[in-house]
């Protein structure tokens, strides 16, 4: 028997072409603008936010950044090689896509249909919102910074005896250098307010962007160090910890530095109010004397971070002070620092004291003797406060 | 795939399929209701699963037993929470009137295509404010479904949809298993 079918589809067809071309468009004028809940003088609510550089709303695209979907990471290497990788064949086994927002037009203004929309208009408009404070008060340049690619909820995959595993990471953002990409996962139902929502945690993975272009101007292979050094592997994986301390703690005085606010990190998660508000709890002293075990604080070499970024919170709040003007000093230590560090890589100590006298010198002169006296107060550790060069 | 596995084997335990009885009595028109899971298009390009309820009604002309209209009513609600303070909820309502070919052998087996209105409302609870936006699309559905009658008044039936939202440049698809009575 042969089916046969009515007419019906076929005026259906032609009617949704008909429908089509007759499509007007969605009432969205420049500058765009959307209503998102974001963080605001008096925390998050919601408000109808103008975009400045955003171009396409359709496929989340603008002067400073592109938001991509369906991403997925290799994870066949080992994942610090993966990381570390400047090659975007070894870190991803697809790259992704243009993502498709779904909105309504209300007044002029795009209203998300979704939460995943809701979420990526505010990644877009705080990334924004970072980018323009940086590039109007540390003359942060768009041509040596780059438009960076967002990822939104990228899948893990490894392939393993023609058998695909894939997974979602939930709770977390990230900057991956080489790449230069961000990296935004899941929401989990465990997340106050949406990690990617977050203003705080956009600064401050902006933040590690920002570190990579000043310290290791773009190359992730600056960060290794190899067998030359005639490190062993114990000491190789303490500078290892004191590098990745730094970075988080300057990315956290950063993202302070850029929101004005201690308490956006805790909005997101409680326990990171804990450990990452400045000014934290403890001092190096304190970490060192039990060998970073957990016992002061949970999160190894956060923790050390969070020293960094109270002491220099402290230094940006002397009289005369302010966080931008520590901002550049700390921006003009770090392109120093690749001196020390190129040092390290031959085998030359390299510890915290090498920061903090790189920071110094570029310190307003009036303060200079404050900030000695904060510097050393936080850095007490008789490792690094002895080598501290500074005036008090 | 288990889920199909099983209803086919269900099938084959219930016994001879009482398709020649159906024919003979020629019903004109029948209900089902159906559980069917919604792969639907995200914005980030993954798909959002969720479960999907159809309930459908079907005529068959009596000139032209090969050819009957199937109507259905879909909802899709979104139960999944997004964060403690942050809720925003999707759900999915359709309506759509499907042309429908049959053939029957053993089983029965059809296929369709048809104009699917939607309407989606979108719930943003925050701060203790609930907010809502709505959006209606229309757009093309086509499905295929496979029935086992038991007898002359019930069947079971596994089910296969895609749908395309014009507005919203989107396609999803479901598929799914329920229960049907002819009257």
């Amino acid at each position: 028997m042969i089916a046969r079918f009515a007419l019906t589809p076929i005026l259906t067809l032609g009617l949704g072409l008909l429908l089509n071309a007759c499509g007007s468009s969605d009432g969205l004028t420049t500058p765009l603008r959307a209503r998102i809940i974001t963080s605001t003088e008096n925390g998050y609510a919601f408000k109808d936010v103008s975009f400045q550089t955003l171009q396409n709303l359709r496929k989340m695209e603008g002067e400073l950044a592109v938001l991509r979907g369906d991403a997925a990471l290799n994870l066949n290497s080992e994942i610090g090689e993966v990381v570390k990788s400047s090659n975007p064949d070894a870190l991803y086994s697809s790259i992704g896509q243009s993502v498709n927002l779904d909105y309504t037009v209300e007044e002029g203004v795009a209203v998300p249909r979704n939460f995943q929309s809701m979420a990526m208009l505010a990644i877009y408009y705080d990334y924004e919102r970072v980018f323009l404070f940086w590039r109007d008060n540390l003359d942060l340049d768009l041509q040596d910074f780059g438009k960076l690619r967002l990822f939104m909820n990228p899948r893990i995959e490894a392939n393993q005896d023609n058998a695909t595993v894939t997974g979602v990471i939930k709770v977390n953002a990230a900057f991956l250098p080489g790449p230069r990409d961000f990296w935004f996962f899941k929401t989990s139902p465990l997340e106050e307010i949406p990690i990617n929502m977050n203003f705080g945690v956009l600064a401050h993975e902006f933040g590690h962007a920002i570190f990579d272009l000043a310290f290791a101007k773009k190359d992730a292979g600056f960060y290794e160090v190899g067998d030359e050094s005639g490190l062993n592997s114990v000491d190789l994986e303490e500078l290892e910890f004191k590098l990745s301390a730094l970075n988080e703690g300057l990315s956290d005085f950063f993202s302070w530095m850029v929101t004005g606010k201690l308490s956006e990190f805790s909005e997101s998660l409680a326990s990171l109010g804990k450990e990452r508000v400045m000014p934290v709890a403890w001092t190096l002293s304190q970490l060192e004397e039990t060998n970073n075990t957990k016992i002061v604080c949970n999160g190894g070499f956060y923790c050390v971070g969070s020293v960094f970024a109270s002491a220099l919170y402290e230094v940006a709040n002397i009289e005369g002070a302010s966080a931008v003007a520590v901002g550049k000093a700390v921006l003009a230590a770090l392109a120093d620092l690749r001196e020390d560090w190129t040092a390290a890589k031959s085998g030359v100590e390299f510890g915290y004291h090498n920061i903090i006298n790189r920071i110094y010198p570029h310190l307003d002169p009036t303060i200079a003797s404050k900030a000695c006296t904060v510097l050393r107060k936080w850095f007490d550790a008789d490792s690094v406060k002895e080598k501290i060069e500074c005036t008090e | 795939m288990h889920r199909i596995i099983l209803l086919c084997l269900l099938c084959l335990i219930a016994g001879d399929n009482a398709f020649a009885e159906i024919a003979s009595s020629d019903p004109h028109s029948g209900a089902r209701i159906n559980v069917e899971f919604l792969s639907l298009a995200q914005p980030d390009l993954h798909r959002d699963q969720r479960l999907m309820y159809r309930g459908s009604w079907r005529n068959r002309f009596p000139q032209m037993p090969i050819l009957r209209l199937d109507g259905s009513l879909h909802i899709a609600p979104d139960e999944e929470k997004k964060s403690k303070r942050v809720d925003i909820s999707h759900d999915l309502y359709a309506a759509s009137l499907t042309a429908v070919a049959e053939y029957t052998k053993y089983f029965r087996f059809s296929a369709g295509i048809g104009p699917v209105l939607t309407f989606e409302r979108t719930t943003i609870d925050f701060a203790s404010t609930a907010k809502s936006v709505d959006f209606t699309d229309y757009g093309i559905l086509a499905r295929g479904d496979v029935d086992y009658a038991f007898n002359g008044s019930y069947e079971a039936n596994f089910s296969l949809a895609w749908q395309s939202r014009t507005r919203a440049q989107k396609s999803d698809w479901s598929y799914g298993f329920g229960f049907g009575r002819n009257f």
